[in-house]
């Protein structure tokens, strides 16, 4: 059976240079979701203009106490804002811990993305949240 | 399907974003468009915010660049300029009084008391704020023999505010060098004066330019404008139309700043030991004085609001500066006498009787009912005079009010009312008197019985129904003095009930009985309280025109002690039509409310 899917391609947000062509580096594929997971996740609220519904907002849980209350705040928060606005993934799990010597939550997400030809290939999306100021 | 047309009409952010998106639906390099956390859908939101924020940017530039549209009061008054139109400034109250001054001694004959320019005085208005009195010139006074220790000086004209000057030294290599008149400087007391320089004291009296047809390379003028934030701008010639000024020249700037309207009827209660104004500087020579209010404080207005410079600006233009339609008669009194409430204009032809050659102007003031005679004459002789065409002569009549009388039954279920009925009657008497201020109170006003008897209703949740009765009402004002007779033509222009007509009671000059009007079959008859005639045949009604005529009748005393004789009659008519000149009006004295109770839902 054909399987068609949709070709995700997007711009690479750090404006890398493709040491080929010169020209502005993409996002392809998993990369591009992947880089849409990210940058959702860092999404405050207001930092889209007129649509301050679409965050995650978790900068303003750094704050808290570093307990596994707070994780576990923090990865609904997650929850919620992925599966509200980046349609082309299914969550599997977001485990977010608490790393207290190193005032960091540690957080790793596993999905699946939709579409994809092969849907047991998961994907994982690790990354700290650290209070930086 | 591909969009090959990009949509620019939409100018929101959410329509700007739709439309890129779809654009990019053309082409296949980027596709994470539509996602929100892709990358190309943050630069869509750069993009679409830009061109929101500009598109908002020129949107509310296009606006006030019409008068139509602009909000700014710059931008109005910036317009408004085009069309040679300067906003009227704000305008400081005057009040004219007599000083009595006391010497200790009698002075010497031919000793010279001068009250001097910019002698304060202060007076409290009603609302309890103390007000600063300025005066705009020197008055003098001799003392008439070496006898008198009290001696007046009359005709001392007042105004409300501080007398301030500002002095500017030219530089004309400063091109940026521009001479501001703070906001609520009354324009009307500005003087302008050029000192040749700071060493040479000589000066010549500059004066608000008109007429540029006039304008010579020597003339003595100033050009005023608006500028931001309510400030005048005041200019000079450029030695062509009007003289320039030069490098070193001092410029005089005085005037009043006063505080607007509510300075307005200061001295109305003024009386012997409890004066209104006192002043607050000394004179030379003088141990006491005791300002007698002549006429009390009129004319205090704002500044001109954004929305009237919005209608007056075009309409100013139309005319011309000229007063040839009875409509130029209007506009040129409200821009020029920010005191008038409300005007009426009609040609001579219109009038009843007619006086050909006649334009006849009726002035209702911010306050009060009638227009003193100070600003009768301000307005014939200075605002009307030099602008009227040949052999039209402008008259200034006062507005005929007819004043209408509400009586109402109110009823109301006491049970659901949340408030004391007192209460209750209060507030059917401010929807009353609420509807007589912004419904009637000015020219071809019409009172409607059906709009009244809905703002009775909803004035409060409790009342259930009312009954409302207007009866019409003149005040006849009469001259007391024995030796004058007083006659009335009064024009109601509806139709009037037989035998309703009462008046408050009065005496005649040449009798001790105390009378009033009442009406039978048509004629006006003099009667006692016990309804005996007096005097039969005094006087006229016409039922079906409205219209009473009273003979010539002496009246030494009225019983009210007022200054007017009250005359009530009923109408069958509902609503109620002035004519040309007329003003329908309610007067708090004239409400009658009486509450019934009503537990029924």
């Amino acid at each position: 059976m054909l399987i068609q899917t949709r070709k995700y391609n997007d711009l690479d947000i750090n404006f890398s240079k493709n040491l080929v062509t010169k020209d502005v580096g993409t996002k392809s594929y998993q990369d591009s979701v992947k880089q849409s997971i990210k940058t959702l996740v860092m999404l405050n609220r207001y930092d889209k203009p007129f649509h301050p519904e679409i965050h995650c907002s978790v900068r303003s849980y750094l704050f808290e106490l570093a307990s596994p209350i707070t994780a576990t705040v923090i990865s609904q928060a997650i929850q919620d804002c992925i599966n509200a606005y980046e349609p082309r993934v299914r969550l599997n799990t977001v485990d977010v811990v608490a790393l207290d010597d190193l005032n960091t939550y540690q957080v790793i997400l596993v999905y699946t993305i939709l579409n994809d030809p092969n849907p047991v290939n998961t994907q994982e999306l690790e990354f700290l949240l650290e209070r930086i100021r | 399907m591909a969009t090959t047309n990009l949509r620019i009409t939409e100018l929101d952010f959410d329509s700007i974003k739709t439309n890129l998106k779809d654009y990019l639906s053309s082409q296949s390099d980027f596709q994470d468009y539509s996602f929100e956390g892709s990358a190309l859908n943050i630069l869509l939101d750069v993009l679409s915010y830009n061109t929101h924020y500009m598109s908002y940017y020129v949107n509310m530039v296009a606006n006030e660049m019409f008068l139509d549209s602009a909000s700014n009061r710059s931008s109005i008054a910036s317009i408004a300029k085009h069309l040679g139109y300067v906003p009227t400034s704000a305008k400081s109250a005057t009040a004219t009084v007599t000083l009595n001054l006391t010497t200790s001694n009698a002075p010497s004959v031919n000793t010279v008391f001068t009250l001097p320019v910019g002698s304060k005085f202060m007076a409290t208005g009603s609302d309890s704020t103390s007000y600063d009195f300025t005066t705009m010139n020197a008055y003098s006074t001799v003392p008439a023999n070496g006898v008198d220790v009290t001696f007046p000086i009359t005709g001392v004209v007042l105004n409300e505010g501080k007398r301030t000057t500002k002095n500017y030294v030219v530089d004309t290599n400063n091109l940026g060098q521009r001479f501001e008149l703070q906001p609520n400087v009354d324009i009307s007391t500005l003087t302008v004066k050029i000192q040749n320089s700071s060493t040479d004291s000589a000066t010549e009296t500059y004066t608000q330019f008109d007429e540029i047809s006039t304008l010579t390379s020597t003339s003595k003028i100033y050009f005023l404008e608006e500028v931001e934030n309510g400030k005048y701008l005041i200019s000079f010639g450029d030695g062509i139309f009007g003289k320039k000024l030069s490098t070193g020249n001092v410029i005089q700037l005085t005037y009043v700043i006063g505080t607007g309207i509510g300075s307005n009827g200061i001295g109305t209660t003024d009386v012997s030991g409890s004066r209104s104004f006192e002043l607050s500087t000394s004179v030379t020579g003088i141990s006491s004085t005791e300002v007698i209010v002549t006429s009390s404080t009129t004319g205090g207005a704002d500044s001109e609001t954004n929305e009237s410079i919005k209608f007056f600006a075009p309409k100013s233009f139309q005319t011309q500066k000229r007063t040839v339609t009875a409509n130029d008669y209007k506009t040129f009194i409200q821009n020029k006498f920010p005191n008038a409430a409300a005007v009426s204009t009609w040609g001579g032809e219109e009038n009843d009787p007619p006086e050909y050659g006649k334009v006849f102007v009726s002035i209702k003031p911010q306050t009060g009912y009638t227009l003193t005679d100070a600003d009768k004459t301000e307005i014939t002789d200075e605002i009307l005079a030099p602008n009227k065409i040949l052999c039209i002569t402008p008259t200034i009549v006062d507005p005929d009010y007819t004043f209408i009388g509400v009586s109402s039954i109110v009823k109301y279920n006491d049970t659901v009312a949340l408030s004391p009925e007192g209460t209750v009657q209060a507030s059917v008497v401010n929807a009353i008197e609420s509807y007589a201020s912004t419904s009637l109170d000015g020219f071809s006003d019409v009172f409607r019985h059906s709009r009244i008897s809905a703002a009775i209703d909803d004035s409060d949740t409790s009342i259930r129904s009312n009954y409302t009765v207007a009866k019409l009402i003149k005040r006849l004002t009469p001259n007391t003095n024995s030796t004058l007779t007083d006659s009335w033509t009064i024009k109601l222009n509806s139709p009037v009930e037989s035998g309703t007509l009462v008046s408050d009671t009065f005496v005649q000059t040449d009798s001790t009985a105390t009378v009033s009007f009442k009406d039978s079959s048509g004629v006006l008859r003099l009667v006692d309280s016990n309804n005996t005639i007096i005097t039969d045949n005094v006087g006229t009604v016409d039922y079906l025109l409205g219209n009473i005529v009273i003979d010539p009748i002496n009246i030494s005393t009225i019983t009210s002690g007022n200054t007017y004789i009250k005359l009530t009659i009923s109408t069958d008519q509902i609503d109620i039509t002035p004519l040309t000149g007329q003003i329908l009006t309610i007067d708090s004295s004239d409400i009658s409310v009486v509450m019934d109770k009503d537990s029924t839902t």
